[in-house]
């Protein structure tokens, strides 16, 4: 008896996995899968779909002849991805590389002389429009090479991790195909790569706080969506998790908007327009991609995250004010910086600024003004210490700040949109004087968007 | 970095947006012959609209009527003199800032004002309903005001949807798309490069055939806006499609109607295979009449094709002239064009903006004088003959009826404001495509290229990213 439920099935929904012309139930390899769930999720009146995603083999590093290969090396220094680590745990030499090899018509070549043997790529289940498996890749895009990233599997795993190499031949096939590819003519598989079809609940039928419509206080996270990606299902696992807690509590939910986060972008896509294709994050679903940066998710997440869902740390809440504090007292320094136009020329002789007038211009070159003032001056308005720190995303601030009070507009205008609440229990069907088509209704009434 | 230098002067303080929310403009009054055209404004920039066309004189006090000489704020061109009113929100009818411009009701006077406004920094077109809109988010309609909203967003969608299917088929319209299909293929490929040219291996010079792509549009763009501000041919009035199976005396009728011999007429069925568009006075009001095929299953693919054009004009009409030969009514293809085209348009709602329909019988004069006659069914109909013009005063008052009711109605959006939408956005987007050469940052330019597309997606249609991702995946191999 809990008060809230997160389901996080992956794939395991009456999973099939799918090797050659084999087909065996199975989440995973070498696990169950969950079949019951599957039905009783069906029996309480979920719309059902099904989907299939792959997964290359997993080879043995020590088999594979890294000399010939190129290297990509890791950053050096890494950039922490926190905005409460100074540094990374790691010390930069200590990373792990990853290397870079290609295909070649001999690859094709495999592949294409036994796609009978290969029922997973031709069955009917719709594939997405990307290319998730190298056969899809042949099969589309003929007549190339195709990059095949060879990635650890862990910092002590001797396991390699064969980026670009989604297959559902049969195995032998599969260590066959290896063979060609340069750099792993002696690779040994240790487990082959395979495909996996399972069931997913259409996203329509949940709320943007992923709570389920049918069932209260039952929360659906990750592939069961329909999405496919670590950083895709991570994401609904936050969000389904603060969810369920603020449930308990009874406190009203907690509901990224697509002008917030691409967290916000993910979830509108899934439950207002739901997917027949594993859904995966790129950039360009985003209409405001130039707000929703890496460097400012401090300012759009960290605020609502403390104060609605209790998910951030009181130090995270401190660092993230801190941040906001410095940078807008910073700014504020610099705008208040005024030279006459002609100063402003003799100063820096590079920037194009006109002279014709005789105001004070206020210098609109923050950017390039932090480093500036820093290395001619020798000076800062602000500690030299803070001004390191500030330094990149002042630079990115200025750079994009004229364009992005344009997208503040239509932000502005979405979010004032957003606010327009559609009651849950509004009738599409008998709605008259509405010019909606039959089509327009049905989909309305399937996924009562709440606003 | 001496690139960001340069590019933020690109940007400039020109374009930037100073105003917090867009402030919209739109004719608010009805074409056709009226005297005077209200033109409304509503958001931030009203003021400043205000001011710069009726610089340099200082604003009028807020809710008083004053006389005004209206200049083009750039070519400081005389315009109109004109009543303006000034209403500082929120004492306003959608609550914000609104300006009103009451003009005098000519074409060139109207169209003049609304390029100027255009031009003003802030402001754009309106949508259908959208000064509505911004009353109801503001509070200022009540409950039985907001079901007389659902009418007339009803009524607006409507006529909006008749004058977008208008412009898709015109040539205006397949111009745009096809222009938005180039720049959705820029925009998607520039986007991949953003998002994969770092794992995925993408071909060599996706960027430079995506710069030569915008450029070869930026200079198709700028010779089009040339050319439209050279003066077109200003065609307004209300569309008058004449419609009817083959040989009903269709092509007769718009010979008669607009008094010189325009289509070709004979006794052959299936002589015009083209749509005729001509400008006529009818009853005293500006129409577009247009002669179309007969509706029939055509003989020959070129019939055919005139029949296929004839059905989209049939979509994009305001008033359908249905013309049947009186004396053939029992025939398979007159019953036919009764069922298909009469009955749907007779049982539609009569509303301002749905379209209207007059029923005629051609060739009475063919008729027995006494004895039954055939009813082509419930719908009023009018008995006329081309040949001996019996009927024509009777059909002359219908389509007065008719028309004074379609030109009256302001939500038919009137060519005027469609043109100063069109100029607003292909402004706009040959604009964003100049920041786009300009702009060294591959993600400020891959904004300017999508604001470009937008400005032309709301002309063409279409526009989602969805297709961008149809586009990345179709031409480039993209994997997990």
């Amino acid at each position: 008896r809990a008060e809230s439920v997160i389901l996080t099935t992956g794939t395991f929904l009456r999973g099939m996995v799918v090797i050659g012309l084999e087909m065996h139930p199975a989440g995973r390899l070498g696990d169950q899968p969950s079949v019951g769930l599957a039905q009783t999720l069906e029996k309480l009146g979920f719309v059902v779909g099904r989907l299939k995603t792959g997964t290359p083999p997993r080879i043995a590093k020590e088999s594979i002849d890294f000399g010939s290969l190129d290297k990509q090396t890791p950053d050096d220094p890494p950039v922490p991805f926190s905005f409460l680590s100074e540094a990374v745990w790691i010390k930069p030499e200590d990373q792990l590389p990853c290397h870079l090899t290609h295909t070649n018509p001999r690859v094709d070549a495999v592949i294409l002389e036994n796609l009978h043997l290969n029922s997973h790529v031709r069955e009917t289940t719709k594939g997405p429009r990307y290319c998730p498996s190298i056969e899809s890749k042949v099969l589309r895009f003929p007549n190339r090479v195709h990059q095949v990233w060879l990635e650890p599997e862990g910092m002590d795993s001797d396991l390699i991790y064969p980026q670009g190499l989604s297959v559902t031949l049969p195995a032998e096939l599969q260590e066959k195909m290896i063979s060609c590819i340069r750099g792993l003519e002696k690779a040994r598989m240790v487990q082959p790569g395979y495909g996996v079809q399972y069931d997913y609940l259409d996203p329509r039928q949940i709320a943007p706080s992923l709570e389920t419509r049918l069932v209260q206080r039952l929360f659906f996270a990750g592939q069961i969506n329909g999405t496919t990606g670590y950083e895709e299902a991570a994401a609904q696992g936050v969000v389904a998790g603060v969810n369920a807690s603020l449930r308990v509590r009874r406190r009203p939910p907690f509901v990224v908007s697509r002008t917030e986060g691409y967290v916000g972008v993910l979830i509108d896509d899934l439950t207002t327009l739901g997917t027949s294709e594993p859904y995966r994050m790129f950039t360009s679903r985003a209409e405001f991609r130039l707000s929703l940066r890496p460097d400012n998710a401090d300012c759009r997440l960290t605020f609502r995250g403390y104060e609605e869902a209790g998910c951030v740390s009181q130090q995270r809440y401190d660092r993230a004010a801190w941040m906001k504090s410095s940078l807008e007292e910073g700014i504020s320094v610099l705008k208040s910086i005024e030279f006459s136009s002609t100063k402003w020329k003799r100063l820096i002789p590079q920037a194009s600024i006109s002279t014709s007038r005789s105001l004070p211009v206020r210098c609109l070159v923050w950017g390039f003004l932090f480093l500036f003032l820093f290395l001619f001056f020798g000076f800062s308005p602000v500690p030299r210490t803070k001004l390191t720190t500030l330094r990149m995303p002042g630079r990115r601030f200025s750079s994009y700040e004229s364009i992005l009070l344009c997208q503040l507009q239509e932000i502005k205008e979405v979010q004032r949109d957003e606010a327009l609440q559609l009651p849950a229990d509004l009738d599409y069907w008998s709605l008259r004087d509405v010019s909606l088509s039959h089509e327009a209704r049905e989909k309305l009434h399937f996924s009562r968007p709440p606003t | 970095m001496w690139r960001e230098l340069r590019s933020l002067a690109a940007w400039g303080p020109r374009s930037l947006c100073t105003a917090p929310g867009a402030t919209i403009f739109a004719l608010s009054s009805g074409r056709g012959r009226c005297g005077v055209a209200v033109i409304r404004t509503s958001g931030p920039a009203s003021r400043q609209a205000l001011q710069s066309l009726t610089a340099p004189r200082a604003l009028p006090r807020a809710r008083r009527a004053s006389l005004r000489l209206l200049c083009d704020p750039r070519s400081r061109a005389p315009l109109d003199r004109a009543l303006v009113l000034w209403f500082p929100g929120p004492h306003s009818f959608t609550g914000e800032d609104c300006a009103e411009f009451h003009v005098h009701g000519g074409p060139a006077v109207v169209s003049g004002v609304l390029q100027a406004l255009g031009g003003v920094p802030g402001l754009r077109p309106a949508q259908a309903g959208e000064f509505t809109r911004r009353a109801f988010a503001h509070g200022k309609l009540s409950l039985p005001e907001v079901e007389g909203l659902a009418d007339l967003i009803h009524a607006e969608t409507e006529a909006q949807r008749r004058q977008a299917l208008r412009q898709l088929h015109g040539e205006l319209g397949q111009l745009t798309r096809g222009w938005a299909e180039t720049l959705t293929k820029a925009l998607a490929h520039v986007e991949a490069y953003i998002d994969f040219s770092e794992d995925d291996s993408l071909e060599e010079g996706v960027l430079e055939r995506a710069d030569r792509d915008v450029r070869a549009l930026e200079v198709a763009l700028g010779a089009h806006l040339r050319d439209a501000r050279r003066g077109q041919r200003l065609r307004s009035g209300a569309h008058v499609v004449v419609t009817g199976p083959p040989n009903a005396g269709k092509s007769s009728l718009v010979n008669l109607l607009s008094r010189k011999p325009v289509s070709i007429v004979s006794s052959e069925p299936g002589t015009t295979r083209d749509v005729l568009e001509i400008p006529v006075d009818l009853a005293g009001f500006p129409a577009l009449l247009s002669d179309t095929a007969g509706l029939r299953e055509g003989v020959g693919p070129v019939e055919q094709e005139g029949v296929r054009r004839a059905r989209q004009r049939l979509e994009q009409a305001d008033l359908v002239l249905a013309v049947l030969d009186a004396s053939d009514l029992a025939s398979p293809t007159s019953r036919d064009f009764l069922d298909s085209v009469v009955a749907p348009l007779a049982s539609q709602d009569p509303s301002a903006s749905s379209q209207r329909l007059l029923l005629v019988l051609n060739k009475c004069d063919l008729l027995p004088a006494e004895g039954p006659r055939l009813q082509p069914g419930p719908h009023p109909h009018l008995l006329l003959s081309c040949l001996t013009e019996a009927g024509l005063d009777g059909l002359l008052g219908a389509l007065k009826k008719e028309l004074a009711v379609l030109c009256g109605d302001p939500s038919t959006g009137p060519p005027l404001l469609t043109r100063a939408r069109h100029l607003h956005h292909l402004q706009r987007c040959l604009e964003a495509l100049g920041r786009y050469r300009q702009e060294a940052d591959l993600a400020l330019a891959a904004e300017a290229l999508r604001v470009a597309r937008r400005h032309l997606t709301q002309l063409a249609g279409g526009g989602s990213s969805e297709e961008i991702l149809d586009i990345i995946f179709r031409d480039f191999c993209v994997g997990k």
